[in-house]
């Protein structure tokens, strides 16, 4: 049976009233969880899981992976509404999408953010539907070496675009790096870092650092101002959505490049953030409009939405047919199949091909769905903008404190998301960028652990990371891209030179 | 006029002030790793090799702009923040931290409840200022929302104060 | 509006304590009248997850509870955050923590703070084997042969498993012990990892438990040499074409030395309660542990029934401590 044939069956076992109606109900829940920060997509599965014990696989898996969609689209609406990001994803949208609705563009930003979205997330169940197999015997082939070259790559991209104060960029990220630290060392089996204090033995989590960093952060930079949020132009019509869209096509390039970057981090387990992350950069690199980026660029919306939803979409990919999951959120839905009675692994195409095609076709469609629910609840989103600051500044930081509070339970980490908001406020008014702190924070842990395993294999030989042609030529591209500034300078300069030999030779 | 917006303090003594702190938190940070090895054995880096660089280049990048901030003394001296702005700033943020030192007090519904009607009120730049009735609506109103959505709906254990023990007895009387 | 606020909130404390005072009557049997928290000391997705959310499922489709039931991960530390936190609530009959070993192993390699003793053990309820595994057409056909190509040469050979200075470590130094081989060890997040790591042929071997690698032994990836157990597994379905759990020898009959080897999935509440009190969620496993979905989940992930409680699990665990300290002494972990 072809891929194709399989897909159709699988379209008709999820075409009835009830899976589209929990399609809705998963798309909407996952929006609300997305929206709270500190409040995720892994939580929000995880709190879903209960329910779904008495449901068909398929049912269940169409309410949680819906939910999932729901929280991608939602991170994003309070990451260009209110420059929080409601995931760690959705970072790198707040650096164009909040600037672009301070300039009243909100429903713009908004309307791009969710089309390419879309756009980056059906590549990637593309890929899951057609390439599955394939893409898994590859996937097989990455250990230890190839991770690290993969989050290499993923540090020196976003180093080498970048375009703050270099020293207040390297402490800004050691900072992250610390952060990932604290805690269990996976190598070694010690505690790091946690000076015998029970609250640092699980680490510092990143995502109370996010809320307060940004959250509380501008908030005070807001008030500091002594400005409210300016929002009251915010009106989606139609006109807009259909006016964007006419715009969308000239950014192709974009978004075939941010889909290329999601998927490859999205199968190679480096996550949705670093690939929104690392989409950004060369966009920003490769872009004609270079000096808008940052500044309120439809382009800086587009490339980290793209890469973050395709990645969050094929990073199912390694979970179905490995059994190891791409993203945090992946990793609970794992769990759920097991507890329904499925392993995941090789045989679980051919074992349960009703459940497999089911949850692709409802990729389909449940994004889809996310797409037209999403929109519908745009002017809600940008109501709140109108509700009087001394109204909307109390809940939106209660939200923050509520969810920083969920993420361990514990009260320790409201402080925290104090600390940080305090250090969010002298970061922005001093130039310390923010993103490099989150990105550190993600993948440090993992890029270390990575780095010391792959010395367990060789015994401490750094020659290992260019002992094939795959990870020689990751850990290549990862060096090319940390010094491109200075190549891109030296290719120019040579350019010059014989540009200037033509001329003298010319007359 | 005059002290309304003058300068509270300057630039260069922020920058400083922070370049210390990170510097410091450096410190910390290769204090602590310095206990779980910080060397290079046949297996590879120890536990504490890569915290320990971490630490050493934070504080080295962070020495490095306190002697960027003394050679630059005379241009940073423009005001950081004036007086009025961080006037604005600290009334925002004194509530917010008694506002999280007052939830594992008297529980997160009351404190967010106090919170936002306590910064309804305040609101004075209104031409009307809030009557109490809305005051208390949009106050209880969020904490309701708050206990539906995260205790009732995603089942987050919030920690309710006095206001859940008084809910347990409740329960417990009814039985 | 300060005014208002502050007398609601003396209200408030007036009313509690005055409840306070006349809800005294004590109730026959002990039952839990709050929400029962069940804490994972594992990450979202791992075994011990799934036990967790499996228990609170059994619990909710068989009504063994008039209250409602709360799961939360901590696994910080490998778990030693839930057990820490547990060791805070002394007391507090509304919690549970889901474990393995960890709950009593972990205080003897790492500074925590808490001793098991701490807390009040209720119950094991399964056991894990561990088997050993290779990949699908490796050059070696069993156990024996496998170790013997360790001891020849053992550079380029390595064992993968989950986590360091746990059981998958502490099992590939009981076996270079007893082989007298030099077997170097990788520690990856999970066992899951180290499976596909084993399926992408980039180490040799690892000794997961049954579930972590079924699916890639269904599948032709991985097959496994010998289980580390005194009698061969009952599960006697086939899993592949032509094998079983039950067809897998013994590693004691391939001659590897180490007799037995499992880890407990143990269940603990926090210390200071009664005995009442545990005797009542001592009866809560028990019939979890009785129905068809958790005897179920035994047989799908091949796990070893066994119900071990009161002075029976304490044996257990100290057991288990007393064979392992002298491993950990030689290999250096033992926390001074």
């Amino acid at each position: 049976m072809t891929e194709f044939d399989s897909l159709m069956q699988g379209m008709s076992l999820i075409m009835t009233p009830g899976h589209i109606g929990l399609m809705v109900i998963g798309v909407l829940l996952g929006i609300l969880v997305g929206v709270l920060p500190g409040l995720g997509a892994p939580n929000g599965v995880a709190l879903l899981l209960p329910l779904t014990f008495t449901m068909s696989p398929v049912s269940a898996i169409i309410l949680l992976s819906c939910m999932y969609w729901g929280a991608l689209f939602g991170g994003s609406i309070t990451s260009i509404l209110f420059n929080i990001p409601g995931e760690p994803s959705s970072v790198a949208t707040t650096f164009d999408g909040y600037p672009m609705a301070r300039q009243g563009k909100a429903a713009e930003a908004l309307t791009a953010a969710f089309t390419s979205a879309l756009l980056g997330a059906l590549v990637g169940v593309l890929l899951l539907t057609f390439l599955s197999s394939r893409i898994a015997a590859f996937a097989m082939e990455f250990s230890s070496p190839e991770f690290f070259a993969v989050y290499l790559l993923a540090f020196c991209t976003f180093i080498g675009m970048s375009k703050n104060p270099p020293l207040k960029t390297v402490v800004s990220m050691m900072i992250g790096f610390a952060m990932a630290a604290i805690g269990m060392d996976t190598v070694s089996g010690d505690l790091r870092l946690t000076f015998d204090q029970p609250w640092l033995l699980s680490g510092m989590s990143f995502e109370v650092a996010v809320i307060g960093l940004f959250g509380i952060g501008e908030i005070l930079c807001t008030v500091e101002e002594g400005l409210v949020f300016r929002g009251e132009h915010v009106k989606i019509t139609p006109m807009v959505i259909l006016r964007t869209w006419k715009k969308m096509p000239r950014y192709w390039l974009t978004w075939l490049r941010s889909t290329l970057v999601g998927c490859w981090m999205g199968i190679t387990p480096g996550g949705p953030t670093a690939a929104s992350f690392m989409s950004y950069s060369l966009a920003r690199r490769f872009s004609k409009n270079r000096e808008n980026f940052g500044k309120g660029e439809l382009e800086g919306v587009i490339a980290p939405e793209t890469a973050d939803h395709s990645a969050g979409t094929s990073a199912l990919l390694p979970m179905l047919t490995l059994g190891i999951p791409g993203s945090a959120t992946a990793a609970v839905m794992l769990g759920g199949l097991m507890i329904w009675g499925l392993h995941p692994g090789p045989t679980l195409f051919t074992e349960q091909h009703d459940f497999v095609w089911g949850l692709i076709a409802s990729m389909y469609l449940g994004n889809v769905v996310s797409l037209i629910v999403v929109l519908a609840t745009v002017p809600l989103f940008a109501s709140i903008l109108r509700i009087p600051f001394s109204i909307i500044a109390p809940i939106i930081i209660m939200v923050c404190a509520i969810g920083a509070y969920s993420v361990h339970n514990s009260m320790f980490d409201v402080g925290m998301m104090l600390v940080f908001g305090a250090l969010g406020y002298l970061f922005k008014k001093l130039g310390y960028p923010i993103a490099p702190l989150v990105l550190a924070a993600v993948l440090g842990d993992k890029a270390e652990d990575a780095f010391r395993q792959s010395m367990l294999f060789s015994n401490g030989e750094l020659g290992i990371f260019w002992s094939n042609p795959l990870v020689g030529g990751l850990t290549t591209a990862a060096l090319l891209m940390l010094f491109w500034p200075l190549i891109a300078r030296g290719i120019k300069a040579l350019g010059n030179l014989k540009g200037a030999r033509v001329q003298r030779a010319a007359p | 006029m005059s002290t309304s917006t003058s300068a509270l303090v300057g630039t260069r003594w922020v920058e400083l002030g922070l370049a210390l702190f990170t510097a410091a938190l450096g410190g910390v940070v290769m204090y602590g790793s310095a206990s779980s090895g910080i060397g290079w054995d046949d297996a590879g880096p120890q536990a504490g090799y890569f915290p320990f660089y971490i630490g050493l280049l934070m504080s080295a990048a962070s020495l490095t702009t306190v002697l960027i901030t003394f050679l630059q003394w005379r241009r940073l001296s423009e005001a950081f923040v004036s007086r009025e702005a961080f006037n604005r700033v600290l009334k925002v943020f004194v509530p917010i931290v008694l506002f999280v030192a007052s939830m594992p007090l008297i529980g997160l519904y009351l404190a967010s409840a106090g919170f936002i009607a306590w910064f309804m009120w305040r609101d004075r730049q209104r031409p009307q200022p809030y009557g109490w009735m809305t005051i208390v609506a949009v106050a209880g109103g969020a904490a309701l929302a708050s206990y539906l959505i995260f205790a009732l709906w995603f089942k987050v254990p919030l920690d309710a104060g006095p206001l859940g023990d008084l809910a347990a007895l409740a329960r417990r009387m009814l039985k | 509006m300060r005014n208002v606020y502050g007398r609601r909130l003396t209200h408030l404390f007036a009313a509690c304590t005055l409840f306070c005072a006349s809800a005294l009557p004590a109730l026959a049997a002990w039952q839990p009248d709050k929400n029962v928290e069940i804490l994972v000391a594992g990450g979202p997705g791992g075994g011990t997850d799934q036990l967790g959310r499996l228990i609170q499922s059994i619990i909710t489709q068989h009504n063994l509870l008039n209250v409602s039931t709360v799961v939360m991960n901590k696994g910080g530390g490998n778990g030693a955050e839930a057990f820490l936190d547990m060791k805070l609530t002394q007391g507090d009959a509304e919690r549970l923590v889901i474990g393995t070993n960890n709950v009593y192993l972990l205080p003897l390699v790492a500074k925590l703070g808490y001793q098991w003793s701490d807390l009040t053990p209720v119950a094991a309820v399964a056991e894990d084997d561990f088997i050993l595994w290779t990949y699908q057409d490796a050059p070696w056909k069993d156990a024996k042969s496998y170790y013997e190509a360790v001891k020849a040469d053992a550079s380029n050979m390595r064992m993968g498993g989950s986590q360091s200075k746990d059981v998958d470590q502490t099992l590939t130094l009981l076996l270079n012990q007893t082989t007298g081989s030099k077997l170097v060890y990788i520690p990856f997040k999970s066992g899951s990892e180290a499976a596909i790591q084993l399926a992408g042929k980039h180490i040799t071997s690892n000794v997961n438990n049954p579930s972590e690698s079924l699916s890639q032994w269904k599948g032709n990836q991985l097959q496994p040499l010998c289980v580390f157990s005194r009698e061969r597994m009952a599960y006697p379905e086939k899993v592949t074409a032509d094998k079983s759990w039950a067809d897998i020898p013994t590693c004691k009959e391939q001659g590897l030395g180490v007799e037995q080897y499992r880890f407990p999935r143990t269940v603990f509440m926090p210390g200071g309660v009664s005995d009442e009190q545990r005797a009542f969620y001592v009866e809560l496993m028990r019939k979890v542990s009785q129905t068809p979905e958790f005897k179920e989940y035994l047989t799908r992930n091949a796990l070893v029934p066994t119900f071990l409680e009161g002075k029976d699990l304490v044996t257990y665990i100290e057991k288990d401590s007393a064979r392992v300290t002298p491993v950990f002494t030689e290999a250096g972990w033992l926390r001074k």
